[in-house]
């Protein structure tokens, strides 16, 4: 097939939303909202996605930038990966979100992509990608789940049908912050905490987030309950730049006299939205943070993995960096 | 003198300095121009329809719709393109790899192609083409391949007996000296390992790309991404039932190649298109036709066996070499097993190379085809033995090593070699004294390369201001202009920046063989040197007429012409000047087979960290010393070294084609196809030994490929060295080191 050659679009630069509201409406299922346009673009010119109209968000007013707001900040969706890195009230309290932006593709991507795109982004599926009528094309079959699939890289918990993981870096990080996404739509604003943003296929097998058609997400808050707290943060990943992650974690980890009193541990990679560790967060509340510690939340984040033919590997890669984290957050 | 190849062992005053390249302004401006950059009037966009299956047979092709939409020039099959070959060979299977002849070979085989007035009726022109398969059980492991029963790719090729039945063994060749048996029977030491490379792709950063045109009086032109115009032109002549001098082809600037520019894809078809459809059809490859459709190298699974007495003397060596070759016939297994060994002094010893035919592309030759993956088998297994025996891995090679004198175990007897000056190099750097880290490893390794020579023409044109043009017919990959332009100054004795070299098209210039085998530098400066002493012959000539001496009084120094016992002399501007009135424009030619390619030797030395708890692993040092013989240009000898070095941890870590069990390429393009990048390399340091190769003037070997040999094995002894656990499968990727370990610690608990 033909690559790199995009099908004929009609592109809007609205300066509002409500005018981006109107172009929705007006075009339906032919919209497609597209932020820094770094994962857009490849879906248009691999032609798995013909979308009428190309609505690009970044003239809309308010939706860059990072504000103190009474309770923590408040990130426009439209805000750059590098400007994140660069900003100085994120770097001074959500290291974790620095720590997890600086590891998204490449700094050529960072300079464009934004957080909101990276937060909405597809799966990096190949079969998916390659345009196949799969579950989340619409289809009636797993291509990586079957015998023949090749799936290295898809998920150990929440199959439901599909077995793609989410790709997102800062994902993670903003659940293990416990941020609340803005979602704004002409019916007005809605808030939805990140754990709750990201859907795995159980719930909608086609979406990878909350998103209806016409919302628009158009800003992040973190509050201020894990603001400067102890962080971890790694991916996992073959090359150091430009690759997704193979698996990721990010904790927050808020400790008090060497005792863990809160935290909150988030792997990506494994699942198809970012994965809470729940069981290991239990385990470790109340303790010392020390390397029995760390063995014991280890202990307890692959327990109901589930993993394909080619991914059993990342199970100790979970287990491992759990390890990690809680020890040297 | 003037064809004499002897080593002179002059003094240089311009060869070994390091010159700005003359193609480096239009290249970092974007002024150069590249497969893809050429347009003609009227031109077509071409594009192919290729093989959703990796096996199948095509029992037709309806390609009326698409002839029927508008815009659509030329819709061509098979059908267009009759055979011309005899119907079998090499030529055979090139044609039928350009374009399916009622079988699909592998998942992206060309089937169809149409030209169009523009990329978007093209594409849709490729949907309306119906093609009616019978999808054939299909192989794409080696060692599935091999495996009785299993479906065969080419029902006509049989290993030896033409009664037998069809296999997927094309051929089985055997390179060696000795008793191995009775070698093995003088052993203290057997070590018997089994390894498997994955396969990879050279990663050239340009696509193939061509603009053909091919006029109603039959003569055509192709403009042409390649590193070899004449034998493009010859393939792609023959395959068209033109005559060769029908076709002018023209090289582009490359955007790399690496051997994967050696083989002809996509250009008979342009001509092909370009023909019916009586238009210029530009045709280029996407990244992901690149993946699936040109030639990477072969997946291997190679078994070795040595043997050693205690003394640390190898007494025999044997290898069974298994090398997928995709689905045509190729020699790949053969040169792996004559590569294999090569390193080293051994009495007894075997090679076996089988030629493995697979669901998958056309294997192309890759910067030293075959001997990585032989090299990552037999060093895998050099190192084991030091260690068996007790013995440093370096002392170990330096005791076994091959010199000036031994038989080679592919034949031939060596003449002055540089394996152990690379070893013995290694021994003496500091890397090697440096203190490795927590959980780091060090690993070293050897590489052979042969280089190649071959058929070679230059002209070398002096210009009325005194300025020179020199034209040659090999592709200038790696700064072969500077180098070529350096030896033409050099031997006339004028500055660097007076020389221009150009590279000729295929109606300028006698025949020259392709850049390939490190050919370019040795090859073409030979022939630039014997261009410039025939320059010479006519200027001294002009000299003599000049002051009425005979030419034998006349000398030729630092480029002027000398008259003997006189104080007279002429440069060569004086000269240049006046020919317009002593016999007209002054030239020399050369046209040589340039034998005598110096063997080449390496020695690698690689530091990484590996992360035993996620299977990463970190390159943090890297050493290269290798053999140039001379360096003409340090700069770009370097540049070959690091290339080949960084290409070889890619390949060792991270590359691979993944198939699917359904035969499909997974991950045909650059994101999933992981090819390391600034983040993922360290600072490779290089060390250039200069042993002369007494078959050039300037003592010149080739130097672009031997430095892909030793990464892959340098790099797996020091992966095995830090993480513990022999690795006897590339790329060791995370999840793959990982399994490795958990394996080994399963291996090693207690049980009970």
């Amino acid at each position: 097939m033909l690559k790199d050659m995009m099908t004929r679009f009609e592109l809007y630069r609205p300066t509002a939303l409500a005018d981006a509201y109107e172009l929705i409406d007006q075009f339906g299922a032919g919209a497609w909202l597209m932020a820094g346009g770094q994962d857009s673009l490849d879906w248009f010119k691999d032609r798995a996605k013909q979308p009428r109209a190309v609505i690009e968000l970044s003239q809309i007013e308010g939706m860059t930038g990072v504000r103190e707001t009474a309770d923590g900040v408040e990130i426009g969706a439209l805000t750059t990966l590098a400007e994140i890195e660069e900003n100085a009230l994120v770097r001074e309290r959500y290291g974790l979100l620095v720590s997890a932006a600086s590891h998204v593709a490449s700094p050529q991507i960072r300079n464009v992509g934004t957080i909101g795109g990276n937060l909405c982004q597809d799966t990096r599926c190949w079969y998916y990608r390659a345009g196949l009528s799969c579950y989340r094309a619409g289809g009636n079959i797993c291509y990586a789940d079957s015998p023949e699939g090749m799936n290295r890289e898809h998920c150990l918990f929440g199959a439901s049908r599909c077995v793609a993981v989410s790709p997102s870096d800062t994902a993670p990080a903003l659940v293990a912050l416990d941020a609340s996404m803005v979602v704004s739509s002409r019916k007005g604003e809605r808030v939805v905490r990140a754990e709750r943003f990201f859907v795995g296929p159980d719930v909608d097998i086609q979406r990878m987030t909350a998103l209806q058609p016409g919302e628009i997400l158009t800003a992040i808050r973190i509050p201020s309950a894990f603001s400067s707290a102890n962080f971890y943060f790694e991916k996992v990943a073959e090359r150091k730049t430009w690759d997704f992650a193979l698996v990721s974690v990010a904790a927050a980890l808020r400790i008090e006299s060497g005792t863990i009193r809160d935290a909150r541990i988030v792997c990506g990679g494994v699942e198809c939205r970012p994965r809470r560790m729940r069981d290991a967060e239990d385990a470790i509340r109340g303790r010392e943070q020390n390397a029995e510690t760390a063995g014991a939340a280890a202990r307890r984040s692959a327990g109901g993995a589930r993993p394909l033919r080619y991914n059993e590997y990342k199970i100790p890669l979970v287990e491992n960096l759990v390890t990690r984290a809680v020890r040297d957050a | 003198m003037a064809n004499d190849s002897k080593f002179t062992n002059q003094k240089f005053k311009l060869v070994g300095t390091r010159v700005m390249r003359p193609d480096g302004v239009d290249k970092v401006t974007g002024r150069a121009r590249y497969g893809a950059d050429a347009s003609a009037p009227g031109q077509l966009v071409g594009a192919i329809l290729r093989s959703p299956h990796a096996h199948a047979t095509i029992r037709k092709i309806d390609t009326q719709k698409a002839e029927k939409l508008k815009g659509v020039k030329a819709v061509i099959t098979s059908a267009d393109l009759p055979d011309f070959t005899g119907g079998e060979g090499e030529l055979y299977n090139v044609l039928e790899n350009c374009m399916a002849r009622g079988r699909a070979l592998y998942d992206g085989h060309a089937v169809a192609a149409v030209a169009a007035v523009d990329a978007e009726t093209a594409r849709r022109a490729l949907k309306l083409i119906k093609v009616d398969y019978k999808v054939l059980p299909h192989v794409t492991d080696v060692d599935l391949a091999i495996k009785p029963g299993a479906p065969v790719v080419q029902p006509g090729v049989k290993t030896k007996d033409k009664k037998a039945a069809p296999t997927n063994v094309a051929n089985v060749t055997t390179y060696g000296h000795g008793d191995v048996e009775a070698g093995f029977g003088k052993a203290d030491v057997i070590i018997e390992k089994s390894y498997k490379t994955e396969q990879v792709h050279q990663g050239y950063i340009e696509p193939h790309a061509c603009l053909a045109s091919v006029g109603p009086d039959g003569h055509g032109e192709l403009w042409v991404t390649t590193q070899g115009p004449f034998a493009y032109r010859n393939w792609c002549a023959t395959l068209l039932g033109m005559e060769m001098s029908q076709l002018k082809v023209t090289s582009s600037e490359i955007g790399g190649g690496f051997g994967g520019k050696t083989h002809v894809w996509i250009e008979p078809i342009a001509l092909a298109l370009s023909r019916k459809a009586n238009r210029p059809v530009k045709l280029v490859m996407s990244r992901e036709e690149v993946f699936r459709a040109s030639g990477p190298t072969s997946p291997t699974s190679i078994d070795v066996r040595l043997g050693a007495t205690r003394d640390g003397r190898i007494v025999a060596a044997d290898a069974a070499m298994r090398y997928g070759n995709g689905a045509f016939p190729g020699i790949w297994g053969e040169v792996g097993a004559m590569a294999a060994w090569a390193c080293y002094d051994i009495e007894n010893v075997r090679s076996v190379g089988y030629e493995v035919l697979l669901n998958r592309p056309k294997v192309a030759a890759y910067r030293a085809p075959s001997a990585p993956m032989a090299a990552f088998a037999v060093e895998s297994t050099v190192t084991l033995m030091a260690e068996a025996l007790g013995m440093d891995p370096v002392e170990f090679r330096l005791k076994n090593a091959a010199r000036e004198g031994t038989r080679a175990s592919y034949g031939p007897t060596y003449g002055p070699i540089g394996i152990v000056p690379t070893l013995e190099a290694v021994k003496k750097h500091p890397h090697m004294r440096a203190r490795l880290g927590k959980n780091q490893g060090r690993g070293v390794a050897c590489g052979f390369w042969f280089n190649f020579g071959g058929q070679t023409c230059a002209d070398l044109i002096i210009d009325v201001d005194g300025t020179v043009g020199l034209s040659v017919g090999t592709v200038d990959v790696g700064g072969a202009r500077a180098s070529l332009s350096l030896i033409a100054a050099e031997e006339l004795g004028i500055p660097y920046e007076e020389v221009r070299c150009n590279i000729a098209d295929t109606a300028s210039l006698g025949h020259n063989d392709m850049t390939d085998g490190s050919r370019g530098t040795f090859s073409s400066g030979m022939a630039t040197i014997f261009a410039a002493r025939d320059a010479i012959e006519q200027l001294r000539v002009r000299a003599a007429k000049a002051w009425g001496i005979d030419v034998k009084n006349v000398s030729w120094k630092d480029g002027k012409a000398i008259a003997k016992g006189k104080r007279k002399s002429l440069t060569l501007k004086e000269i240049a000047e006046a020919s317009p009135n002593t016999g007209g424009p002054i030239s020399g030619h050369s046209q040589v087979v340039a034998d005598g390619a110096g063997v080449s030797f390496a020695s690698h030395i690689c530091d990484v960290e590996v992360d035993p708890e996620t299977g990463g692993t970190k390159v943090v040092r890297y050493t290269v010393v290798q053999d140039a013989g001379k360096a003409v240009h340090p700069d770009y000898v370097e540049g070959q070294f690091q290339g080949g070095a960084a290409q070889g941890i890619g390949w060792a870590l991270n590359e691979e084609y993944v198939y699917g069990k359904d035969g499909r390429l997974q991950n045909p393009g650059f994101l999933d196809y992981r090819i390391p990048v600034c983040s993922d390399l360290p600072f490779i340091d290089t060390q250039i030994l200069e042993i002369p190769n007494p078959n050039h003037p300037y003592g010149i070997r080739g130097v672009g490929e031997t430095s892909i040999v030793p990464p892959l094995a340098a790099i797996a002894n020091a992966v095995s060295d830090a993480a513990g656990v022999r690795m006897t499968h590339v790329p060791m990727s995370p999840p793959r080191v990982l399994a490795a370990i958990k394996a080994s610690r399963a291996e090693k608990a207690p049980t009970g």
